[in-house]
Parts: C-alpha cells; sequence; structure tokens
C-alpha cells in the first residue's frame, strides 16, 4: 500500500473534516480546556494518545468480535466502555509508572471518558470501510492513521483557540460579548477558515 | 442474541473492573494539587471527579 494513503488519511482527518470544527465533536473540552495554552496542550496530547490506542482497539473488536458473531448493532455501547476502560487503565498506569506524566495529563484524563470525539472517530473508521477497501489488518493502519490526523486536528484547533482566548482577555471587548459570547464567534470564524480547506486533498 | 449479551456483559465487567482498579490506585503525592480551577470551570463535564467535587462544594 502506497505511503500517500496515509499522508491523505491524516491531512484529511486533521484539516478537511476536522472533528472539532467541522464535524462539531469534543466541543465540551474545547470550550472548557482552552483558557491557557498549557492546557489545551495537555489536553491535546491526552486526546492524541487515547484517540490513535482507542480506535485500533475499536477496530479490532469489531472485525475479530462483533462482525464474525454478527452482532454489530452492539458496537457503540462495546465501543464506549473499552474506551472508558482504556480511559481508566491509562490513568491507573501513569499514576504508578510516572508522576510527572500524571501532573500534566492526569486531571484531562477523566474528561476524555466522555469526549465524543473519540467515539466519534472509532465509529467513522469502521464506517469509512477500510477493511473493505484495503483489507483487515492494512485497513487498521489506515484507521489509525486517520485517528492520529483526527487528534492532531484536535490539538491544532484546542491550542489556536487557547492562544486567541489568551489575547481576548487582554482585548477591549464589548462587557456583553465578553468570555463565551466571543469565544463562540471566534470558533465560528474558525470554522468558516476551516472551510476553506475543503478540496485540498 | 447469546453472543451480545456475552459481549456486553465482557466489556461492562472490563470498565467496572478498570473503574476499581484505578480508584485503589492511590495519586502521587506530588500531584495532588493539579487542578486549575480557573481553567476548569466552563466545562459542565459532570463525569470529572473534580466538577463533581465542585457540586459536593456548593
Amino acid at each position: 500500500m502506497s505511503p500517500t494513503v496515509f499522508f491523505v488519511a491524516i491531512i484529511s482527518a486533521m484539516l478537511i473534516n476536522n472533528v472539532v470544527l467541522l464535524r462539531f465533536l469534543g466541543v465540551c473540552p474545547f470550550l472548557g480546556v482552552s483558557k491557557r495554552s498549557e492546557t489545551a496542550l495537555g489536553m491535546g496530547g491526552a486526546v492524541t494518545f487515547v484517540m490513535v490506542v482507542g480506535s485500533v482497539l475499536t477496530y479490532l473488536i469489531y472485525y475479530y468480535v462483533l462482525e464474525p458473531f454478527e452482532i454489530t448493532y452492539i458496537s457503540t455501547i462495546a465501543f464506549i466502555l473499552v474506551i472508558a476502560s482504556l480511559v481508566q487503565l491509562v490513568e491507573m498506569f501513569i499514576k504508578k509508572v510516572s508522576k510527572k506524566l500524571y501532573k500534566a495529563l492526569g486531571i484531562y484524563l477523566p474528561l476524555i471518558v466522555t469526549n465524543c470525539a473519540i467515539l466519534g472517530v472509532a465509529e467513522t473508521n469502521i464506517r469509512e470501510g477500510y477493511a473493505e477497501e484495503f483489507g483487515v489488518m492494512s485497513g487498521l493502519g489506515v484507521a489509525a492513521a486517520s485517528a492520529f490526523g483526527a487528534a492532531l486536528g484536535f490539538t491544532l484547533v484546542i491550542f489556536a483557540f487557547s492562544s486567541i482566548r489568551e489575547r481576548l482577555e487582554a482585548a477591549n471587548v464589548p462587557a456583553a460579548w465578553k468570555g463565551i459570547p466571543i469565544s463562540l464567534i471566534v470558533a465560528g470564524i474558525m470554522a468558516l477558515a476551516f472551510l476553506g480547506l475543503e478540496g485540498i486533498v | 442474541m447469546v453472543p451480545a449479551i456475552v459481549v456486553t456483559m465482557l466489556v461492562v465487567s472490563l470498565f467496572f473492573g478498570t473503574y476499581i482498579m484505578n480508584k485503589r490506585t492511590p495519586e502521587p503525592l506530588e500531584a495532588e494539587e493539579v487542578v486549575d480551577k480557573e481553567s476548569c470551570t466552563a466545562c459542565m463535564n459532570y463525569s470529572c471527579r473534580y466538577k463533581i467535587e465542585e457540586t459536593r462544594g456548593d
């Protein structure tokens, strides 16, 4: 399989089908954890890890457990619980192994359990039909690349948004627009800017 | 129907098992005061344990 396929999957998920601005998934952490650049980057790192590992796990469960037994209709509940379990395991592992990493990522991990972007990307990877197009194992690579691109897109957007919000705090904004209202307007303008990237791949 | 019930029970057990194990794992001492209240009050995620603590405090 050509490396171009992976490149296209990453760029497409990161910029053209951005999870936050164009598919409106993961908006809660996007608004809640974007007041400071450092916290935004921490959240982005935690989401990247869980999104990639979660997508790989859910992909394998779908094609090696749910599909052979013809029980794909329980995929959503199975995916939710598998992702939640993964987050618990990751948090436990970080607590034991790296205090520094726990300090950096620990507070964001509980937020990821209910981050619909993680579930959305896992579901999208199945619906895109990578297994039918490339075969199950090659499709797994493309699904992982797509999840990585989506996570990079999430990190890019939340970091850019946090940088803008930091500058907005010092800006002369009308009283009625301060806080969340001006943030939502900025998010809307960012979504319009991302629409301009449509068609580059 | 039976495989669906078995798989559902398995993933539910997996979740509760990992949840209990995680709760029993002590937090590192240096990481007790890592919550930046100012930067995490806008999110209304009630599954977040810090949000729950904040609500209980009210």
